[in-house]
């Protein structure tokens, strides 16, 4: 109770002080971080930016070829603890029934639109699943995992590779699941998202999943984004309307 | 909620401290006034340098990027000429019985440490204008017929509609309202409404009904020590709780330095329904 307090009460404060003391604020791993070293994509590339959503939403991720993941005896067992829990009623056990982030890749799969802005600067995501966004800044690859706090949603990179988008990202916490039906992941998880128009409506994806805690090999899922034009996101606020 | 008084205290000593950044009060009559402002000027210039490292977009009407309010007031007041305290500013405030009334309600709770609960609180959506005090890194991203306003606290998220088209019929009611934009001279014009009545104009006090609506109007400046501001009038309508429409104002400076960090309100928060019970008492 009263961490929740003080995120209430004292965090903005707290915030503003941060700001203050640029010494505190380095080490406290927030925004205060050294000056980024922004990178952009050549011109002329590929633009993804519009309105978009999962053609299959939700569900159990499969490999590419079909397959159940490559679970070793860690995932197994997991696995199949967080299926038991919530086949018996147990929806707690789900991260998402909390309306904590919903990490990678869950998120994409959200029965939710979301939006691609994609400029010089970054790449953002919007999803209308609990106002939740991610900002992916354009670098060959993702910082080293040790150098980051791990988070939900990870520290990524994005490039573009002739027309193909890549986001590779690292630093993720384990209080998320990668599909949902339950399927773990751990801290070590690397995630390579995989973006190509197939037709200017259409995106052929591919999310590639490393997790050696949990998986005997790296696996890739397969999806289609479909764009959405003309809808417009809608406020979507989990702790007020998320009721399992 | 109760808060214990050690941490009421303990917020008060820091929310002090922050508003010392913001320059007026000083730190504790240590020098003459001269010395103290030259200090001042010297730690802006500083702050100036640093936050240019990566530079501000030319274009006036291009706010692309972070920015990041000095320091929290938790207060909205109208804009006047003469500093004043709080308490003092407060007079400026065009209020109507009911908003004089619902305001010292919100006062007297806080003072007997029962202090009303409002909506970021309970990880909802801050609403307009409170979002637009928050101490917290905004990002602005533009888009064909779209500028988004990326707010680090609570993953705040603002669609501000750019395309000209009036509000949808169907538009419902939601903590941030419903935004469009346009652009007067290199002023951006937002104007926001479609509210509902679950949160406050400010932390401290002030409340709105359905009847709010917002203006903001959005200058993109350079300050005297070569740092890159926008200056943001927000005009507050609610004749249910105001007597005539009033403008407040709020600073963000470009940050150059800093990139918008994950922020989850929900991971701490007890009110968050399991199984369709809230646990939180």
């Amino acid at each position: 109770m009263m961490l929740r307090k003080m995120t209430t009460v004292c965090l903005p404060v707290l915030a503003a002080v941060l700001a203050a003391l640029p010494a505190l604020g380095a080490e406290s791993g927030g925004s205060n971080d050294s000056a980024p070293v922004f990178e952009q994509p050549p011109a002329g590339t590929t633009d993804f930016t519009g309105k978009w959503a999962m053609s299959k939403p939700g569900g159990h991720l499969l490999t590419a070829e079909g397959g159940e993941p490559p679970l070793n005896a860690a995932g197994k067992a997991e696995y199949a603890k967080h299926q038991t829990a919530v086949k018996s009623g147990d929806h707690k056990v789900d991260p998402a029934t909390s309306c904590l982030l919903h990490g990678i890749p869950r998120l994409l799969y959200a029965p939710y639109p979301f939006l691609i802005l994609q400029t010089t600067r970054n790449l953002t995501f919007v999803h209308e699943v609990n106002h939740t966004f991610r900002i992916i800044y354009w670098h060959d690859k993702p910082p080293a995992p040790e150098d980051v706090d791990p988070t939900y949603l990870g520290a990524a990179a994005a490039r573009i590779d002739g027309k193909t988008l890549i986001i590779d990202s690292v630093g993720f916490n384990d209080l998320t699941w990668l599909d949902y039906t339950g399927l773990p992941h751990g801290e070590k998880l690397t995630v390579q998202e995989r973006y190509t128009l197939s037709d200017p409506h259409t995106i052929a994806g591919t999310v590639r999943i490393t997790d050696p805690q949990y998986y005997s090999a790296p696996w890739t899922a397969r999806f289609t984004l479909k764009r959405q034009p003309g809808m417009t996101l809608k406020e979507s606020v989990c702790m007020d309307t998320h009721q399992m | 909620m109760r808060r214990p008084a050690w941490l009421i205290v303990a917020c008060l000593a820091l929310s002090i401290a922050s508003l010392a950044q913001e320059g007026a009060p000083a730190p504790a009559q240590t020098g003459d006034p001269a010395a103290r402002a030259a200090a001042r000027d010297k730690r802006n210039a500083e702050d100036a340098l640093t936050w240019n490292k990566n530079p501000a977009p030319k274009d006036p009407r291009d706010f692309s990027g972070v920015w990041w309010t000095r320091g929290y007031d938790r207060t909205f007041r109208p804009v006047s000429d003469t500093p004043m305290p709080p308490d003092a500013s407060a007079r400026l405030l065009p209020m109507t019985p009911l908003e004089a009334a619902s305001r010292q309600h919100h006062l007297d709770m806080e003072k007997a440490g029962t202090p009303i609960a409002d909506a970021p609180t309970q990880c909802f959506p801050h609403g307009i204008p409170r979002l637009m005090a928050s101490p917290y890194p905004i990002e602005f991203v533009y888009a064909p017929g779209l500028i988004t306003i990326l707010h680090e606290v609570a993953h705040n998220v603002r669609f501000i509609h750019m395309d000209g088209k009036a509000v949808p019929a169907d538009t419902a009611r939601s903590f941030l309202g419903y935004s469009v934009g346009h652009w007067e001279g290199d002023t951006l014009v937002i104007v926001t409404d479609h509210f509902n009545d679950r949160t406050q104009i400010d932390e401290e006090s002030l409340s709105h009904g359905l009847q709010l609506k917002v203006t903001e109007r959005m200058t993109k400046f350079t300050n005297k020590y070569g740092g890159v501001e926008i200056r943001n009038l927000i005009t507050i309508e609610d004749p249910e709780h105001f007597t005539k429409p009033w403008t407040a104002e709020r600073l963000y400076p470009w940050r150059g330095d800093i990139q918008i960090a994950e922020y989850s309100c929900e991971e701490n928060n007890r009110n968050a329904p399991v199984n369709g019970i809230s646990v939180a008492k």
